[in-house]
């Protein structure tokens, strides 16, 4: 009877052991190794795809990949992702988007403080890393973020506000070609105290040398006094030739020379300035795809009006 | 012996279930799903249109979509009305057809009011919409919106139309929160405004939204907003976030760490805690 439930129970313990081993292996899917991603049954290819994103995330921009990564590509976009850090560069461009999240959180991570001077350098090093050309760099600037807090006393309504405060510092950097500048491209850039990553996103793709040599076409219609199409209620305010493409989140890549055209509303109180992007003939272009496959939506189209 | 070999096994298999539970659940589970709405115009009569607001919305709600989250409403031009964005009347901001306060986010583009100067007193924070119904078309935000009072679900107010978040009637905006946890918009004046952007709406709703599977990153509403809110503005245009809180730091915590998604409760409108960036 003894050996019997000793049987019994050692049965039951290889078989708990078991279902334990089948569930870990089964239930995970995330690495547990903080040094590989779980990259079993990968292609060749798609295991050089995320070697050379990881590549990026580290030795181009020195992202620290602490504890267990995830990694994988989709589409146009390769990433991974920590804890704290999410990275992803598109396939089909020069795009580039990390975040670490305690970016954020200020009152734990602090600000960075350092000079402009040193930011805007940082940034240049980290554009020269990520082979974007500094020839086609049109300005730069930082920008600082300011905070305030006030406190509205609910009987009395009386207003209490702190002082303004210093925050987040941006490197914020826009491009050019020969002169013609590039509108959809940009880089962004905050970093955290130890002058780490905060948030980056670079989106700089190869613009084909015929757009180029189009767009350098239509500067020269434009000097030579070409006319923007009148928009009623508005005047027009400036004329820009320049270059358009898809932005950043996007699965396509659409590139185009375009003449911008930004009017200003006659009636002064109205904000927002509309804008429309002519090709040569004064016809309005059509604009850069965002999404290959967009979500499918039914929309409806008129509003039922309340009765009485 | 017996026992212990009973005990090993009934640990394991508890460590066994315990995790995979904890790996599974969150898979299965979607609680931080989201309602939006749009409201994007680009038809004023002929009076100053606009031509990339409705396919600005249209990438801000599929960012959204493909997320996981749904639509409430996303209308357009002449169905987007003045009313939608106020708290009284009839209808209002909890009209069912597509009020403000019927979605936990409402992203809205058009046209806005904008100051002879960024120093004025005057009342600047408007809504300027072209409405069918729900006339009129101006609504000052400061005296006729509330949001998240009354039943309303509004967390998010979300802005691209110059200049109704114009920072000196900036505490002005106590009142909109009656429940709503944060607005953003921009501030400027008739020479340093906002222009119409369809990258702008897209790249707020990229970041704000996420997409896990292409690895995009989900900001907090506020970073997210200071720096796509200067994509296509002129010189000296701010981005402007401002965020309720029951206490100080609590506004202060919504103010740089709050997610769409983040699932935290409807905060008291005694504080309020803002952050700019101007270009």
């Amino acid at each position: 009877m003894n050996t019997n439930i000793k049987k019994l129970a050692s049965i039951l313990g290889a078989a708990v052991l078991a279902a334990a081993l089948t569930f870990t292996l089964l239930g995970c899917n995330k690495p547990s190794n903080p040094e590989t991603s779980n990259n079993s049954g990968l292609s060749p290819e798609e295991q050089e795809i995320q070697k050379k994103t990881k590549q990026a995330a580290v030795e181009s921009l020195g992202l620290k990949l602490e504890g267990a990564v995830d990694a994988g590509h989709k589409d146009n976009f390769s990433g991974l992702r920590t804890e704290n850090i999410t990275f992803t560069q598109r396939l089909d461009s020069r795009t580039y988007i990390a975040y670490d999240k305690r970016f954020s959180n200020t009152k734990q991570t602090g600000i960075y403080k350092d000079a402009d001077e040193m930011l805007l350098k940082r940034s240049h090093e980290l554009l020269e890393r990520l082979k974007i050309p500094s020839a086609e760099i049109a300005t730069e600037r930082v920008v600082q973020e300011k905070t305030q807090v006030g406190q509205r006393e609910s009987k009395t309504g009386k207003l209490k506000l702190d002082p303004i405060e210093p925050g987040k510092k941006w490197a914020l950097t826009s491009r050019q070609i020969g002169g013609v500048p590039v509108f959809s491209s940009r880089a962004t850039i905050g970093l955290v105290p130890n002058g780490d990553i905060g948030f980056l996103e670079v989106h700089w793709p190869e613009i084909p040398a015929k757009v180029i040599e189009e767009a350098r076409r239509y500067r020269g219609l434009v000097e030579k006094g070409w006319h923007p199409p009148e928009q009623k209620g508005t005047r027009v305010e400036s004329v820009t030739v320049g270059i358009l493409h898809s932005p950043a989140s996007a699965t396509a890549l659409d590139i185009t020379p375009v003449i911008r055209v930004v009017y200003a509303p006659l009636d002064k109180h109205i904000g927002k300035k509309p804008v429309s992007y002519f090709n040569a003939d004064g016809k309005p272009v059509t604009m850069p795809r965002v999404l290959l496959q967009p979500p499918r939506e039914e929309l409806k189209t008129e509003r039922v009006t309340p009765k009485g | 012996m017996r026992r212990t070999v009973f005990l090993f096994g009934v640990f394991l298999f508890a460590v066994a279930v315990g995790f995979f539970i904890s790996l599974r659940a969150p898979k299965t589970v979607n609680a931080s799903a989201i309602v939006l709405s749009t409201g994007a115009i680009n038809n004023y009569g002929g009076n100053g249109d606009l031509f990339q607001d409705i396919a600005e919305a249209n990438d801000f709600r599929a960012w959204y979509i493909i997320a996981g989250n749904s639509v409430f409403t996303a209308w357009t031009d002449g169905n987007v009305w003045g009313s939608d964005f106020r708290d009284k009347g009839s209808p209002n901001d909890m009209d069912a057809s597509g009020g403000s306060d019927k979605a936990q986010v409402y992203y809205y583009t058009g046209h806005g009011s904008c100051p002879s100067s960024q120093t004025t007193t005057s009342q600047v924070d408007f809504f300027i919409t072209h409405g069918n119904f729900g006339k009129p078309d101006t609504t000052h935000i400061p005296t006729a919106s509330v949001w998240g009072n009354s039943g309303g679900r509004l967390q998010f107010m979300l802005i691209d139309a110059s200049c109704p978040t114009e920072l000196p009637e900036i505490t002005q905006l106590f009142p909109i929160f009656g429940g709503l946890h944060m607005v953003t918009g921009n501030s400027g004046d008739v020479n340093h405004d906002t222009q119409d952007s369809e990258d702008r709406g897209n790249e707020f709703g990229a970041q704000t939204a996420g997409t896990p599977f292409w690895f995009l990153p989900q900001l907090p509403v506020g970073d997210a907003w200071m720096n796509t809110g200067l994509i296509d503005v002129q010189d000296q245009v701010c981005a402007v976030a401002a965020a309720a809180g029951d206490t100080r730091d609590d506004a202060i915590n919504r103010r740089e760490n709050e997610r769409v998604t983040s699932g935290w409760g409807n905060p008291s409108n005694n504080w309020m805690a803002w952050k700019w960036v101007c270009k």
